[in-house]
């Protein structure tokens, strides 16, 4: 537990710490939630717009975990292979899975906090839900699906990027280019038949879909199907699955 | 009592032989230092030893174990600057004293022993960030001190530390040096070498030269070193100098070159006379104790370090 206690509080303080990445997964995607408020949803009728903010608002808090996920994880591995800190580690009695735990943890708690900010930001700009306690369960449950197909991103670039700079645009590359592509940032109804079939296989965007259909009733398409929800969580798991192997093997393998 | 037993150790990368079976062995509480030029595998062999690294073939043991066996008694400071620079230097401690297996108030109560074993109090609560290069070497050295390690492994330590810093961190590795604990310094530079009981000149994978610092200096048996530093340096300078040195070995310095010679100091006004006939300025000359650096480069006629261009 000391292992995974260690890491866990490392990576919190290092991402809490960290201007950048408070910006990019707090206060843009909150940037993001006034414009879509204020600004894309003037002509929606008055009965729908408490379910549209809602519905920016989870938009915006899987903006933020992808991003959370993604460039917070494949910075600080990158960073901390370049400073050597893993010739370091790897020189002590220190076990990698546990390390690697620690890792996630701290990434899925920075995530947690900054969608608790971002989901009160948006209910007071209106943002309304409709859910029974099992949907508020399931969802948190593909958030956190979600969160682990992320990671498992930021664990790929981390690792296999040697260049610090390189590995973070590249996360964010991915994450930003994924968004716009998946109908995270668009209504799933709007993007054409081949992006429609990326969106559900991209884990987080199906995740994204599913939440909002369980939390508003919409999302575009019958979401919380069985092949739907099956399709999530395996591809969330084979993604966080690769993501830690190959972290794994890349920064714990002795040459 | 060997701390240390190295047989035939052969690492490769690739083609090139980067340990070229090599035999080693390390008495317990020695200080010992892995001395040679960048490329010549002394990093790649303290990173066997420290079992970051897998060697081809051979043995290394460490009291009787693999490398892997003993990580809680070993004691491993990379070269580069591995502390978190968004925490403090107590934050760090205390992570890397988790990392060892400490609970938090067992790790609170020997961080805060380390804190001022390295007369790091009045700063501990700072950022690393806002640490001078040799605060935060004298921090990444703790990381090392924690009870229980026997081995320490300190790669290339002071590199990029100015002469103070590089004075206070070998004053604090005497402190260590008290105890029962077995030191390998790994270096290019012969005044850190000097600190050591025991140097091996490292070159090419094999070491080609072991002894005190001053058996190493004693046996090249060489009476001589005239340094000249020059206005410039270039061809025809050399080729002047390399008329008084009856060993036929120049070394180019950072501001000039050292000429080996048997010859006593009377030849320096004869060195002067030469140089300032051919049109060139001496800026400083005088007759200097032969180091560790030399000794290598009397051995192999190569720098054991890079100099100015």
């Amino acid at each position: 537990m000391n292992q995974i206690s260690a890491t866990f509080i490392k990576g919190i303080k290092d991402n809490l710490m960290n201007k950048s990445a408070l910006f990019w997964v707090i206060a843009w995607p909150i940037l993001w939630l006034f414009l879509g408020v204020f600004v894309f949803l003037k002509d929606i009728p008055e009965a729908y717009i408490g379910f549209a903010k809602g519905q920016i608002t989870i938009s915006m808090i899987t903006f933020s975990f992808m991003i959370s996920g993604m460039t917070s994880l494949a910075a600080t591995i990158s960073e901390d292979r370049h400073k050597g800190l893993f010739l370091k580690l790897k020189s002590m009695p220190v076990q990698p899975w546990k390390e690697s735990i620690g890792r996630i943890l701290a990434v899925l708690s920075f995530s947690i906090i900054s969608i608790i900010i971002i989901l009160i930001v948006g209910l007071a700009l209106g943002a309304k839900f409709s859910f029974s306690t099992i949907d508020l369960f399931k969802s948190i449950g593909f958030l956190v699906l979600g969160i682990l197909a992320s990671a498992g991103v930021g664990l790929i670039c981390g690792s296999l990027i040697k260049s610090v700079q390189g590995a973070i645009m590249t996360a964010v590359g991915i994450a930003v280019i994924t968004s716009a592509i998946s109908g995270v940032f668009f209504d799933y109804s709007m993007l054409p038949g081949v992006l429609q079939t990326f969106a559900r296989f991209w884990p987080m965007s199906s995740a994204n879909a599913i939440i909002a259909y369980y939390l508003t009733g919409n999302a575009g398409f019958d979401a919380t199907s069985v092949l739907n929800l099956s399709l999530t969580v395996i591809i969330s798991l084979i993604f966080f699955s690769i993501g830690l192997i190959i972290y794994t093997k890349y920064c714990w393998k002795n040459e | 009592m060997d701390s240390i037993i190295i047989k035939n150790l052969v690492k490769k990368y690739g083609n090139k032989t980067v340990i070229d079976s090599l035999n080693l062995n390390i008495k317990e509480s020695e200080f010992y230092c892995l001395m040679g030029p960048n490329g010549s595998g002394k990093t790649t062999l303290s990173s066997i030893i420290a079992s970051i690294r897998i060697q081809d073939s051979g043995t290394v043991e460490i009291y009787g174990k693999k490398p892997s066996e003993v990580k809680d008694i070993i004691g491993y400071l990379p070269q580069e600057n591995f502390s978190d620079s968004s925490l403090t230097g107590k934050e760090n401690l205390m992570y890397f004293a988790r990392m060892l297996g400490y609970k938090r108030k067992e790790a609170s109560f020997v961080v805060n022993d380390l804190i001022k074993k390295i007369d790091l109090t009045e700063d501990a609560d700072k950022r690393v960030s806002k640490y001078s290069g040799g605060m935060r070497k004298k921090l990444e050295l703790a990381t090392i001190l924690f009870p229980g390690n026997k081995v320490l492994i300190l790669d290339e330590p002071t590199t990029g530390l100015d002469p103070s810093a590089r004075r206070n961190f070998f004053g604090l590795i005497d402190l260590i040096k008290e105890k029962t604990t077995t030191i390998i310094l790994i270096s290019h530079i012969g005044s850190d070498a000097e600190h050591a009981s025991r140097v091996g000149l490292m070159s090419e994978g094999k070491i080609i030269a072991e002894g005190t610092p001053e058996e190493l200096k004693n046996n090249i048996n060489l009476k001589n070193i005239i340094n000249v530093e020059t206005s410039i340096k270039n061809d025809k300078i050399r080729e002047i100098l390399e008329g008084f040195s009856k060993e036929e070995k120049l070394q180019e310095t950072d501001n000039g070159y050292k000429i080996y010679t048997n010859e006593t100091t009377e030849v320096i006004p004869k060195i002067v006379r030469a140089v300032e006939e051919n049109g060139y300025k001496i800026v400083q000359i005088g007759s200097i104790i032969p180091s560790l650096e030399d000794v290598f480069f009397k051995l192999t006629g190569k720098p054991v370090r890079k100099v100015k261009e």
